[in-house]
């Protein structure tokens, strides 16, 4: 694994490197995302999760993971974890490879153009839809960027194909680690600046990182990126073993949990100009947020935790170590 | 840039852990057969209440010295195989007292920097759980600030002599030996050198251990004063005058366990059985939250070990964690407060023993083996603040 962790992880920088733009602004023009899509499509890196027979390179969830840490790492725009996972599930359906984002049923799903895919679970069978965006409403969300909203009535459906038996539940977990994984590259690159800005930074005649209440906040946060890791390296290693529902919850109610406290503390340190529009921190903040309730609601796998532990008659400790 | 290194992307192999279903197996019933005996208690007592016979059973299993070399007494087990011996016994609340500080960082300080003498005299005596230590770091007038110690030890014929105090001792009443930092040199412009460590035998003339009654009426914790007594000269660790940086090392040992994310298990666990399998929205999302916080840091845990085990530093990480854990350790009795109706006594049922037990104890969770600010600072200056 270790290989194709180096290799996805360089080519999605050299890719973002080449053309994400440096300011904010620019960055968040509509034009970036299209560029980004098509480079995206034309390098086969969206294909790292579908099977070889699709053409695709069959990764390791934990190696595709490191293309999701590298996009949020340079808070780059695009639904990365819809695409990457999208692909996967349309050559699981056999569908053609159109570069279309997958999106939950539950979830609020991203735009990410004129096509789509719905995972859906049925009493007959798991199924992918393909859905006419046309027939919902686009929002703009968080994030910054726009998304698809169902309306109540339903959605028009392109078409649809089964899934094999488990895809949905493989596919919704590879997705809640593939967007903590997103998660703690944001948090590593707003990490990245907040240190920075803090070390140079001068007021009252000494840098901010001098002040004890400074440092108390940014080792808070450095904290709770570091569990972050730890949680996600031991889902993204069970998930390679396929017994990752229990830490893949543990990894995004923390993934979540963290960003709240790092995004307000990035905003604490940074001052005024990280609020603003032209600062680039506000991309990263408005990405975390978002996140934290996407592939995997915190409230939800916090939840799903405690009735988990709740219900297992083998007593609390077996359950958390077995 | 940030300093610290990054536990996720992973771009090695993870680490290879021997089965331990069959280990877990043989704790378990051993646990079982002490509760049966009346040694454990859950909910009454903590990982440093002490009991020597427990501790002599303990190592008559192989629980302790289990990674140390054959030749001094250990079982050359795997480090991943004594965490989940510890854990399991942390778990179930066992009092290991007597061994616990011997075992989890004298012995290894003696192993990596004590003379063979040393090591022939006293290791073995440890693994056999015939052996306490203490710690002894902090003391009157130097609390987190361990470079301002005052206890020193000068030159004797064939040895040292103590002359100084250390407090906040646990178990020191019943040790064996203390390791003591002291000053061995006068201190000079570099505050941190001309220390040193010496493994203080506790029986020689001219110790007094007075014990202090903490807020819960137990006395765990001691003030030891040296009045000259003598230590040999193979009691030093290292060469003398590099105290600081052993004190430094023996401290990520004291940081990075599950001593320091169980000590209130037993309060979740009670609270967990209590809310029943059918939790509501509310009760089930904060079980969860702390089952999830629990389940991150102990796989922070492992991760440390892993990296001690394979010789590679654990830097900020063993800081971190302990942070993150006692703060756990402290959430957990809150949490359980409010969403259970019952009111904690030390001598009611057990579930409101376990909470009252765990409340009082809870303030020095956050002090011992480094107070929470100072554990901030450190792992800022790691991030390259400052």
């Amino acid at each position: 694994m270790t290989e194709n962790a180096r290799l996805l992880d360089e080519a999605a920088d050299k890719l973002l490197a080449r053309h994400l733009p440096e300011t904010a602004l620019a960055r968040s023009a509509p034009e970036t995302a299209s560029v980004l899509r098509e480079s995206l499509l034309e390098s086969g890196l969206h294909l790292a999760l579908a099977p070889e027979s699709a053409g695709g390179l069959d990764a390791a969830p934990a190696d595709a993971a490191t293309i999701a840490w590298r996009w949020g790492f340079h808070a780059a725009p695009l639904p990365i974890v819809g695409l990457l996972v999208g692909a996967r599930a349309a050559a699981l359906a056999g569908f053609p490879d159109e570069g279309a984002a997958v999106l939950g049923e539950a979830d609020v799903p991203d735009f990410a153009g004129a096509a789509f895919y719905v995972l859906r679970r049925k009493a007959g069978g798991d199924a992918l839809l393909q859905v006419d965006a046309s027939s919902g409403t686009v929002r703009r969300m968080l994030c910054g960027e726009a998304a698809w909203q169902a309306p109540a009535g339903g959605f028009a459906v392109i078409a649809a194909r089964p899934l094999p038996g488990g895809a949905v539940a493989e596919l919704e977990q590879l997705a809640a680690l593939l967007t903590a994984s997103q998660m703690a590259g944001l948090m590593a690159g707003l990490m990245e600046r907040v240190i920075d800005h803090a070390n140079t930074r001068q007021q009252f005649g000494r840098a901010l990182g001098k002040f004890q209440a400074i440092q108390t906040l940014i080792a808070d946060a450095a904290s709770e990126q570091v569990l972050t890791q730890a949680a996600l390296d031991a889902a993204s290693v069970a998930a390679g073993r396929g017994d990752a529902a229990a830490l893949l919850h543990c990894a995004k109610a923390q993934a979540g949990r963290a960003a709240s406290l790092i995004a307000a503390t990035a905003h604490q340190v940074l001052g005024a100009i990280g609020f603003t529009e032209e600062h680039v921190l506000g991309q990263y903040t408005r990405r975390l947020w978002d996140l934290r309730d996407r592939w995997g609601r915190q409230s939800d796998s916090e939840a799903a935790l405690g009735r988990a532990a709740a219900g297992d008659a083998r007593g609390l400790w077996r359950h958390l170590v077995e | 840039m940030t300093v610290m290194q990054s536990i996720f992307p992973r771009f090695g192999e993870p680490p290879e852990r021997p089965d331990v279903a069959g280990l877990r197996g043989e704790v378990r019933a051993f646990v079982a057969e002490e509760v049966a005996r009346g040694t454990i208690r859950p909910g009454r007592q903590s990982w440093t209440t002490f009991d020597r016979a427990f501790s002599r059973r303990c190592a008559a299993r192989g629980y302790v010295a289990m990674t140390w070399p054959k030749a001094f007494g250990g079982h050359e087990r795997s480090a991943f195989s004594r965490y989940v011996v510890l854990e399991e016994l942390l778990a179930a609340g066992a009092p290991q007292g007597s061994h616990w500080i011997a075992d989890r960082q004298s012995g290894p300080q003696i192993l990596r920097h004590g003379r063979d003498s040393l090591k022939r005299a006293v290791l073995p005596r440890i693994a056999a759980g015939d052996c306490t230590f203490g710690i002894g770091m902090s003391e009157p007038d130097s609390g987190s600030d361990l470079s301002s110690i005052r206890t020193r030890a000068v030159r004797a014929d064939g040895g040292w002599r103590v002359e100084g105090s250390k407090v906040w001792t646990t178990n020191a009443q019943h040790a064996e030996y203390l390791i003591v930092l002291c000053r061995t040199e006068p201190r000079g412009e570099n505050r941190y050198a001309g220390l040193s460590q010496l493994v203080v035998p506790m029986d020689a003339a001219g110790i007094t251990v007075r014990p202090i009654l903490n807020i819960a009426g137990e006395s765990e914790f001691n003030e030891v004063i040296f009045d000259g007594n003598f230590v040999p000269d193979d009691h030093l660790l290292g060469q003398g005058g590099d105290g600081w940086r052993l004190v430094t090392e023996e401290l990520a040992f004291e940081r990075s366990g599950p001593d320091r994310i169980l000590s209130t298990f037993g309060v979740l666990a009670a609270l967990v059985r209590l809310v029943g399998p059918e939790p509501d929205r509310h009760a089930a999302i904060e079980i969860g939250r702390l089952v999830g916080r629990m389940a991150a840091i102990r796989q922070l845990s492992l991760t440390i070990t892993d990296r001690l085990a394979a010789g590679q530093p654990a830097g900020a990480f063993a800081t971190i964690m302990k942070d993150m854990g006692t703060t756990l350790e402290q959430e957990i009795p809150d949490v359980a407060r409010r969403l259970l109706d019952l009111r904690p006594s030390q001598d009611g049922d057990e579930a409101s023993a376990t909470l009252a037990t765990a409340i009082l104890a809870a303030p020095c969770f956050s002090l011992r083996g480094g107070t929470r600010e100072i554990l901030k600072g450190i792992v800022a200056r790691e991030l390259g603040l400052i």
